[in-house]
């Protein structure tokens, strides 16, 4: 548990160090890339607290990104999880039913689910707002406009984890299922018992990889529901070649991406059966 | 389940059979667009109405709505199938040396998770102003090496280290010719579904990189680049929307299942 716990804090700390490597030899190596007024080192550590050498928005642009990603990952793991163990447990029609419908979510683009959504529930049915973003000071205005935009999101992503998750269930060795059956326990009671011990321990890793690429994925939702997320802001950046504002707005979100996905993975420690015999003295 | 317990089934899968059809289908109908298109480039009323001799209308330049998806769909795939040779050529040869080199790891990978850092790679090469093509051929290239290598390691490890094999190699026979006759039979199916896979998620790249507008550029036409264009007119022409991603999502669909077939599991895409 102690290797695990380590791997995972140097994982986060090697990817936003070396991303801020990569990033300022990339982005700041060019003529243009502004803030030259300032030593090379200042502007090095300014990326990691947000300070592009200008004004920025950052601040309230991740207060957009983050609850989208937030919310995304909470319709990825509900769906995904639901479907995921509703295939395990009941072979035959309903695994089918599920491969299927994981298989076609887990391959739809979110930004074009999301122009789809916006087609049926704010065209059509006029159930929802179809784009723009309500102020926090509103917060069921906030929560509602990000309602289609964090479904569009996280659907594609609860078939990934739908299908990671059923797959999971039926990694059991045999040897385990034989040994339960030992103990009179029904073969498929002793092989689900396994399996959901396995998927468990699987989930945190599987959710910490899902967040970070909902985080990084929620800049193209944003452009289709015209939310100021920070995803869009960075779009923006990249086509206007603002490179100080690209490689602000790029590390900040992968500053974000990197804790939240050490969070959910450490999460592991408590979820995991084998992780917590060891904790217990 | 291992790769192992995959049963090597007789005759060709109906997966395979269906999902190849289709993707052919599309890819002939993109080709003849380098011949014929319905209406060519003409220039007609912008916007106008889906109707019996333009299907899907006309879009905001007045080109014909089918006409421009049947040469949207050939850049998206030409593109796509560029950086995915990329990557096999790099990847598959990486993962050799890794399977033959180190020992056996449970590390696997799966295509669909070369989206994000695709979307990172596209939005640093094209901040960096660098030309549309080369953006969308690293965006795709460089995550699909390291799926590539990762799952032809995966696949390769265990055929390698098969008794037959070794019993071949104490027989005597070379490893180049061990490789081929017990090994290669046994990999090659698995490699030709990780080049469909690998092509099922580069359009998905190039779609949604040319949507983000980091990708092929107006004059060009592309899948992405159609639903860019056609956003702003989403609610009066939902078709100039719906109808270019579903091209998208079916090619892709459709290769995901020939690839699902081939590898011979019944795991789903």
């Amino acid at each position: 548990m102690r290797d695990y716990v380590l791997t995972r804090l140097v994982l986060a700390v090697g990817a936003v160090l070396g991303a801020a490597v990569l990033l300022f030899l990339f982005l700041d190596v060019l003529p243009g890339a502004g803030g030259a007024d300032r030593p090379a080192w200042a502007r090095f550590l300014g990326l990691f607290v947000g300070d592009t050498g200008a004004p920025n928005t950052f601040g309230e642009r991740l207060a957009v990104t983050l609850p989208l990603a937030l919310l995304a990952l909470l319709v990825a793991g509900a769906v995904g999880a639901g479907l995921g163990l509703a295939a395990g447990r009941y072979r035959g029609l309903v695994d089918r039913l599920v491969r299927v419908l994981s298989g076609v979510l887990a391959l739809l683009p979110p930004f074009w689910l999301g122009m789809l959504l916006a087609l049926l529930f704010a065209g059509l049915l006029k159930l929802l707002p179809a784009s723009g973003f309500v102020p926090w000071s509103n917060p069921l205005g906030a929560l509602a406009s990000l309602l289609l935009p964090s479904l569009a999101l996280g659907l594609p992503y609860a078939g990934q984890l739908a299908l990671r998750i059923r797959r999971d269930l039926g990694r059991v060795a045999e040897r385990d299922v034989q040994r339960l059956r030992a103990d009179g326990i029904a073969a498929f009671e002793a092989s689900w018992q396994l399996g959901l011990a396995r998927a468990l321990a699987e989930l945190p890793q599987a959710m910490a990889r899902t967040f970070g690429a909902l985080l990084i994925g929620a800049a193209l939702v944003e452009s289709v529901f015209f939310l100021p997320g920070l995803g869009r802001q960075i779009l923006g950046a990249a086509e206007q070649h603002d490179l100080a504002l690209l490689r602000g707005g790029l590390l900040l979100l992968i500053m974000v991406a990197a804790f939240g996905m050490l969070l959910l993975a450490l999460l592991r420690v408590l979820v995991d059966p084998a992780f917590r015999a060891e904790l217990r003295p | 389940m291992t790769l192992e317990a995959a049963s090597v089934r007789p005759g060709i899968d109906l997966r395979v059979v269906l999902g190849a059809a289709l993707a052919l289908i599309i890819a002939i109908l993109a080709l003849t667009s380098l011949a014929w298109t319905p209406h060519g480039a003409a220039s007609l009323t912008p916007l106008a109405e889906p109707d019996a001799i333009h299907w899907i209308g006309t879009d905001a330049t007045g080109r014909d709505g089918a006409s421009v998806l049947m040469a949207a769909t050939l850049t998206t795939l030409l593109l796509a199938i560029f950086g995915t040779l990329a990557s096999l050529f790099v990847g598959i040869p990486m993962g050799v040396a890794l399977a033959l080199r180190l020992p056996p790891s449970n590390r696997t990978a799966h295509a669909i998770g070369m989206l994000p850092p695709a979307l990172l790679i596209g939005v640093l090469v094209s901040g960096l102003a660098a030309p549309a093509n080369l953006t969308l051929f690293l965006a795709i290239a460089l995550p699909g090496v390291v799926v590539a290598a990762v799952i032809t390691r995966r696949i390769l490890a265990p055929l390698w280290h098969r008794d037959y094999v070794t019993a071949a190699r104490l027989a005597g026979l070379r490893p180049l010719a061990a490789a081929q006759r017990h090994v290669l039979p046994r990999l090659l199916p698995q490699l030709v579904a990780l080049g469909l896979e690998l092509l099922a998620v580069a359009i998905l790249i190039e779609v949604s990189l040319s949507f983000a507008g980091l990708g092929v550029l107006p004059p060009g036409a592309s899948l992405g680049l159609m639903l860019r264009e056609a956003q702003q007119f989403m609610t009066i022409r939902p078709l100039l929307i719906v109808v270019p991603g579903a091209v998208a999502v079916v090619t892709a669909l459709a290769l995901m299942l020939a690839a699902s077939g081939l590898r011979g599991t019944r795991h789903g895409a």
